[in-house]
């Protein structure tokens, strides 16, 4: 069986992704088989296709969230059967037609949920759920400030923040985004093209400051976020789609007790059924 | 917008799996205004 994939021979511009077909090989005993219907997008393609991410090997099929069905199981395999519709994200080589998975990093879902859906919220919803749970524990009484509050976390992110009742105020960069921000559960947006969010937060905030930060931007947005957190703030990073962070001095944390965590989805999704139960929460 | 749960997923555009590089670009170029998928 012949499979279509997207591979990267080097790192770089947009030109190194090559269209390609070969063989799917066997599968091994605890591996299924899935044939996607639908694949994912997400900023840790860019970065690791233009280098900002390391990949342990070369060449390599680019992807990491894909949507479809169970077309074949190895013989030690027991969560999963043939036509199961599934979804999985975090395994490099998503962009391809079939994709040999162990059992393990798979997710089933429900009958009813749209696979077009499932590839685009994957990753997305997963991430949602641990930064507004885990990362930080948002509640009501918060304000969050949320960085590129239009894009495809970031959507995600306001409606989760503003379904539990925290205030949010996102960032935006053009006048249809903030329609958008707004659409998604922004009480505030700051253009931050045209106005400076550190100020801006804190006039939305009265001065006192935000309690949490989620960054996916990075270098540009990152240790400017400090100058406006409350007492014990946090600024929670989990991406970086404006290039690495800087160094970053703690001592400027120590007066008012802030605190800066780091995200990552695989470290929150690395055991199956916490991945299951997680994704059947956002499912 | 979709409605899944309480989450509305805003899929902005789908592309084929041929056009992989102006998909990446809209990504990178920071113009989608919702998710992006491939289809086969």
């Amino acid at each position: 069986m012949k499979s279509k994939m997207i591979k990267i021979y080097e790192q770089g511009p947009i030109n190194v992704l090559k269209i390609e077909e070969s063989e799917v090989n066997a599968l091994s005993q605890d591996e299924v088989l899935i044939e996607h219907s639908y694949v994912g997008l997400n900023f840790i393609d860019i970065n690791q296709r233009n280098g900002t991410y390391p990949l342990k090997t070369l060449p390599s099929i680019m992807g990491m969230e894909g949507s479809g069905i169970i077309v074949e199981t190895g013989p030690n395999v027991t969560k999963f059967k043939v036509g199961d519709k599934v979804t999985h994200c975090m395994n490099l080589g998503s962009y391809s037609q079939f994709m040999k998975l162990n059992q393990n990093r798979v997710i089933k879902l429900n009958q009813e949920v749209d696979l077009k859906i499932a590839a685009a919220s994957t990753l997305q919803g997963l991430t949602a759920q641990y930064l507004v749970n885990e990362s930080f524990k948002l509640e009501q009484h918060h304000t969050a400030l949320i960085h590129a509050a239009a894009g495809g976390v970031g959507q995600i992110l306001c409606q989760w923040a503003k379904n539990i009742g925290a205030k949010v105020i996102g960032t935006i960069s053009t006048k249809e985004k903030e329609d958008i921000a707004k659409q998604n559960g922004c009480d505030y947006t700051i253009n931050y093209l045209k106005e400076d969010f550190v100020k801006k937060t804190l006039e939305f905030t009265s001065n006192n400051g935000i309690d949490v930060i989620y960054d996916s931007v990075g270098k540009d947005t990152f240790l400017k976020g400090i100058s406006c957190l409350a007492p014990k703030g946090r600024i929670v990073s989990f991406g970086v789609s404006s290039g690495p962070i800087e160094p970053i001095n703690i001592n400027k944390l120590r007066s008012f007790s802030g605190s800066v965590v780091t995200g990552g989805l695989n470290t929150h999704i690395k055991d199956s059924d916490v991945m299951q139960k997680n994704a059947d929460i956002f499912f | 917008m979709i409605t899944n749960k309480d989450i509305k997923i805003n899929i902005d555009k789908i592309y084929f799996i041929d056009d992989i590089q102006e998909a990446q670009s809209m990504l990178e170029k920071r113009l989608s205004k919702g998710s992006i998928v491939l289809k086969f």
